[in-house]
């Protein structure tokens, strides 16, 4: 009898359990697609183009996810206020990747398969883009996608790449962020002491891949000294001691291959040793908590695509994206509201898709395809031309953005900055 | 020289840390016979707590432990109370609480949603507040955070070990019948671990919030190194727990400092291995030896 109420409460439990995670799977997209349309003025009597693809909703890639969901929700709901696509109205059919490449691919096959999407936009993150984008390949539908950066592995071509940073990814952004320092900085860094996040996007601007040198070869081979190498694993819960290896080797320029919450938790380990960096550099942090470590992050350096400031804002689309972005995350409560690199991408994804369809005039894949190899595609990163002969890629669009004065500003290249800008 | 003692000290003060989050999951596992994941919700949203208590209203993150610790009970007094009255079996424990621990995660992650968070540092002076020795530093915060594992850790073990409470607990753990013939209220003793298990997991999450950038899912960063703390230190053993925690610190703090970064929960999860193959009921012995009825 004994045995018996054990058993039952076992089975009771998983019961239960079973009861929440279908709860927590209907609450956060999980296995039940979210759709949205936003505004309502497109329409006729016609079913709506339905736009699949998924989001890192949930798991360790969601902080960013998030960005780009609300980013898409905004620029569905400004595509259906103006009209559509090809006078249609635009359902995203969005579903939760769990930030897991497999069931990003997964997501991808259902979609083409039992939602029947008429058109696919990427997921976020690397892997998941790379796992998404085979499913798009063995289906031939066009794939634009806005984060990956394994450029030399892609080679389908419906594969339209928004993260503007050329094929060889790995030497342009490096090259972009060392003639930054170069030509503006009173000093030009000498030494580069490098500490690399091992997530695949960092670890390959970082250190390359065979024939794609990364920013530690460049440095190399512009004549720095690299003084230090280190990497650490994602979810790094200590960072004393990687602080005491930077502050012996006490580079000139401190290169973070950072993603997320690495950096202030490096800049508060390094400034509770007493080493202040000369200059820094931070890959793929999170902006809002950069700025968020106050004084230590002061003369911080960054990537970027896209800012809320000129020339971006006169690029199609800039101004609506920094509007309609931050009005709606300050609405969802994220603590930095700001549009930037992220939300810049996701918006000239969707431009992408956009284009092509009404420039192809229908839904066909080949002829979106044709439309977009043949054709410049106006975005909020500016002008793009997509190279067939690149994997798609097409110039390096990448430029370097410095706090100064607690506030991000783009100081490279010229075309890019305020008049007067420079590197502090 | 001053490198090893950096990374000594470095060590020290994240085994405190790791004693802290580990203690109340040794305790509840030992004592109570629940494998409890909702743990790291707890300390997850203890950490949300002092975040926003900081970062919205302006309080000193220390303070925020005036509640965050009563968070932490209610969650453990609750869980016991649910526990004891569905009388769920070991491994019923850990399936219900896995699910608690997911039901906190999309909570958390509805209120505060996906996006990484950190208390400013302009909110947080603890981040900047360091102890200086000669050439070595310590932040403060890890230091009161060490102070706290060893009085939690130390007055467990007296509680065990040499108070009447705590023989009582250990016949009703050995024991349950018998125990229950002498007139021992395991159910109330029960409710006593749940409570020292509510306080450190508080004490822990508050740290954390205090320490990193906090993410739903950040819960789970903490699964591996508590797991191999609680095994290593001996079921509901809080000196087991102290020392294995120091140790386990301390193995990464050296990785870090002199090898491979990357490697160091590796090695930390190798030390685990090699002395579970050779010593499976790990380096301490358990506080109760139950077999398993």
């Amino acid at each position: 009898m004994k045995k018996n109420s054990r058993a039952f409460s076992t089975l009771g439990s998983i019961a239960a359990l079973s009861l929440i995670l279908a709860a927590c799977g209907t609450s956060s997209g999980g296995t039940d697609g979210n759709s949205s349309t936003g505004g309502s003025d497109a329409g006729g009597s016609e079913d709506p183009i339905r736009v699949g693809g998924t989001l890192a909703l949930s798991g360790p890639l969601a902080a960013t996810g998030e960005i780009h969901r609300l980013a898409g929700e905004q620029y569905v709901e400004w595509l259906n206020d103006n009209g559509g696509l090809l006078g249609r109205e635009v359902e995203w059919v969005l579903l939760d990747d769990e930030s897991n490449p497999q069931t990003s691919a997964a997501a991808y096959n259902r979609l083409i398969s039992q939602e029947n999407v008429d058109l696919l936009i990427g997921p976020y993150g690397t892997a998941n883009i790379t796992a998404a984008m085979d499913v798009a390949e063995r289906n031939e539908m066009v794939f634009p996608q806005h984060s990956a950066t394994l450029t030399y592995a892609y080679d389908y071509d419906r594969h339209f790449p928004l993260f503007a940073s050329g094929i060889d990814s790995s030497r342009t952004v490096s090259e972009t962020i060392f003639d930054a320092y170069a030509e503006l900085a009173d000093e030009a860094p000498q030494t580069v002491g490098f500490v690399v996040n091992q997530n695949p996007a960092t670890d390959f601007i970082a250190h390359g891949h065979e024939d794609a040198p990364g920013s530690v070869q460049v440095a190399q081979e512009r004549g720095l000294d690299v003084v230090l190498e280190v990497d650490f694993p994602q979810g790094n819960t200590d960072w004393g001691p990687i602080a005491q290896r930077i502050k012996d080797a006490d580079p000139d320029l401190l290169w973070v291959g950072a993603l997320g919450g690495d950096s202030p938790a490096l800049l508060a380990a390094l400034s509770q040793i007493g080493w202040e960096p000369r200059h820094q550099f931070h890959l793929f942090p999170a902006p809002g908590l950069l700025l968020g470590a106050g004084e230590v992050a002061e003369g911080a350096t960054s990537t970027t695509l896209y800012e809320p400031q000129e020339p971006y804002l006169s690029f199609e689309g800039g101004q609506d994206v920094s509007e309609m972005f931050t009005a709606a995350a300050e609405e969802a409560g994220l603590p930095y509201a700001v549009a930037e690199m992220q939300a810049g991408l996701s918006w000239a994804t969707w431009q992408t898709i956009t284009a092509g369809v009404e420039g192809a005039g229908s839904l066909d894949q080949g002829e979106i395809a044709d439309y977009l190899v043949n054709n410049s595609i106006e975005t909020v990163l500016g002008e793009i031309d997509f190279d067939p002969e690149q994997n798609n890629y097409y110039g390096d669009l990448v430029a370097i953005k410095q706090i100064q004065d607690g506030e991000f500003t783009v100081v490279y290249p010229a075309d890019k900055t305020a008049d007067g800008t420079t590197i502090n | 020289m001053q490198q090893w003692i950096q990374a000594l000290i470095t060590g020290l003060l994240l085994g405190g840390l790791y004693a802290t989050l580990s203690l109340g999951f040794s305790l509840t596992w030992g004592l109570l016979r629940t494998i409890n994941f909702a743990h790291f919700g707890f300390a997850l949203l203890a950490s949300y707590v002092t975040y926003e208590l900081s970062t919205v209203h302006g309080f000193d993150p220390l303070l925020t432990l005036v509640a965050t610790v009563p968070i932490g009970v209610a969650l453990s007094l609750g869980l016991q109370w649910f526990v004891s009255k569905v009388k769920l079996d070991m491994f019923g424990t850990l399936v219900a609480t896995f699910g608690l621990l997911l039901v906190l995660e999309a909570a958390i992650s509805r209120y505060w949603l996906q996006d990484l968070r950190r208390i400013p540092t302009e909110n947080n002076p603890w981040l900047s507040n360091v102890l200086s020795v000669g050439p070595y530093t310590m932040p403060v915060v890890q230091i009161l955070g060490l102070v706290a594992a060893v009085a939690l850790c130390g007055f467990s073990w007296w509680l065990l070990q040499r108070s009447r409470a705590g023989y009582a607990i250990r016949a009703s753990v050995e024991n349950p019948t018998m125990a229950r013939a002498f007139g021992i209220d395991a159910t109330r003793l029960g409710y006593l671990i749940a409570a020292i298990s509510g306080v450190s997991v508080a004490i822990a999450g508050s740290m954390i919030g205090i320490l990193y950038a906090l993410s739903p899912a950040s819960a789970l960063i903490w699964v591996p190194v508590t797991l191999a703390v609680v095994l290593l230190g001996g079921l509901a053993n809080p000196v087991g727990v102290a020392i294995s925690a120091t140790a386990l610190a301390l193995a990464e703090s050296f990785t870090r400092q002199f090898a491979d970064p990357s490697l160091a929960q590796l090695v930390a999860l190798g030390i685990l291995v090699i002395v579970l193959l050779f010593k499976p009921s790990g380096l301490f012995r358990p506080t109760v030896e139950v077999s398993e009825r």
